[in-house]
């Protein structure tokens, strides 16, 4: 069977530690414009005392490789913000693809609406959603969803990488999250060319 | 809220502004005082949340509470006819009345409105050049349609 991008990325990098190798310093990067993100990682490998960069594009098996199998923080708190932005902006994706866009994304303010610890009131007000109802058993499995991906990425960015389990983490799930709105939304870009 | 929407509630707008400007253009006065009430009703119900509820009924409600308070004990009539003997007090009434239902009409609505306009510009904006940037991409595929594993444990 035919090997994915992701997992020949996650395969390179198993052999490098497998070979007493290590990554020495993890950065991300994103384009944030109107055309493609292309997020991307830049890893400093380093094997036998020797340093090699490695320009991986962003794929959900090498997301779950730096989560999961070998926790890697990114060495800026900018770049975390815009890694768990692209982890979460791609849940939401695939949430979007099973019950529409326009839906998932009313569900996705709907929920952040319950959440007053990420401080997202400011981004909300100019998300552009319905209010779906709440009784249909369509939004209670989005909102399931959703509410999973958001916790469990908390929960993994303490329990995997190591964040403390303090406000400031919750912060910073709560500014990916912001940059997930002002991303769907076109926020910033609408305040640039539409100043009020 | 979607760009229709926020036409309409241009249009609708733009309509009550001039028939209050220039009253006699649109008909007697009781065909104004009652194609400002129906616009008035359309504008609430091109607001209303989507939730399956036809909100658009309380503009005849607060329109008698309106009329009572300004004319205590007056028979349940139209102001046009409340107001036959004194004409020039109608227009200033109903213009009040229009500027208390815009108002009552949540000016959060007006506020999402924007925001529906400014996402449609975009959009339509993305829409058409996104051929092209993709092109240019290395790669057009930025997100995969698997979502990313996280833990299941609670921290």
């Amino acid at each position: 069977m035919t090997r994915t991008k992701g997992q020949l990325q996650v395969d390179f990098l198993k052999s490098v530690i497998a070979a007493n190798g290590q990554i020495a310093k993890a950065n991300f990067s994103v384009e944030r414009s109107l055309g493609p993100s292309n997020p991307t990682y830049v890893l400093c490998l380093e094997q036998h005392g020797a340093l090699s960069l490695q320009e991986l594009p962003w794929t959900p098996e090498l997301e779950e490789f730096l989560l999961l199998e070998h926790p890697t923080t990114m060495e800026k708190k900018d770049e975390e913000r815009e890694r768990f932005a692209t982890i979460l902006g791609n849940n939401l994706r695939t949430v979007e693809a099973q019950f529409g866009r326009d839906y998932a994304q009313a569900v996705f303010v709907d929920l952040l609406k319950d959440h007053p610890e990420y401080n997202l009131e400011r981004l909300i007000v100019k998300s552009p959603t319905p209010t779906p109802s709440r009784q249909s058993e369509s939004y209670l499995a989005c909102r399931r969803f959703l509410e999973h991906a958001i916790a469990g990425l908390q929960n993994t960015a303490i329990l995997k990488l190591r964040y403390p389990d303090e406000p400031t983490t919750v912060a910073l799930i709560g500014e990916a999250l912001g940059t997930v709105l002002d991303d769907r939304f076109h926020i910033s870009l609408r305040e640039q060319l539409f100043p009020r | 809220m979607t760009w229709v929407v926020s036409k309409l509630i241009d249009f609708i707008d733009e309509r009550l502004n001039h028939m209050i400007e220039a009253p006699s253009m649109w008909g007697s006065s009781e065909s104004v005082e009652l194609q400002i009430l129906q616009l008035l009703e359309i504008r609430s119900l091109v607001l209303s949340a989507p939730d399956g509820q036809s909100h658009w009924h309380h503009v005849q409600a607060d329109y008698e509470r309106f009329i009572a308070a300004h004319l205590p004990g007056a028979p349940p009539t139209t102001l046009s006819v409340l107001l036959d003997h004194e004409p020039s007090k109608l227009i200033p009434l109903l213009a009040q009345f229009v500027a208390e239902q815009r108002r009552a009409q949540s000016s959060g609505d007006s506020v999402q409105s924007r925001n529906a306009w400014e996402f449609f510009v975009i959009e339509s904006i993305m829409a058409k050049m996104r051929p092209t940037l993709e092109k240019e991409s290395e790669s057009s595929v930025n997100y995969h349609v698997r979502p990313v594993r996280v833990t299941d444990k609670v921290a």
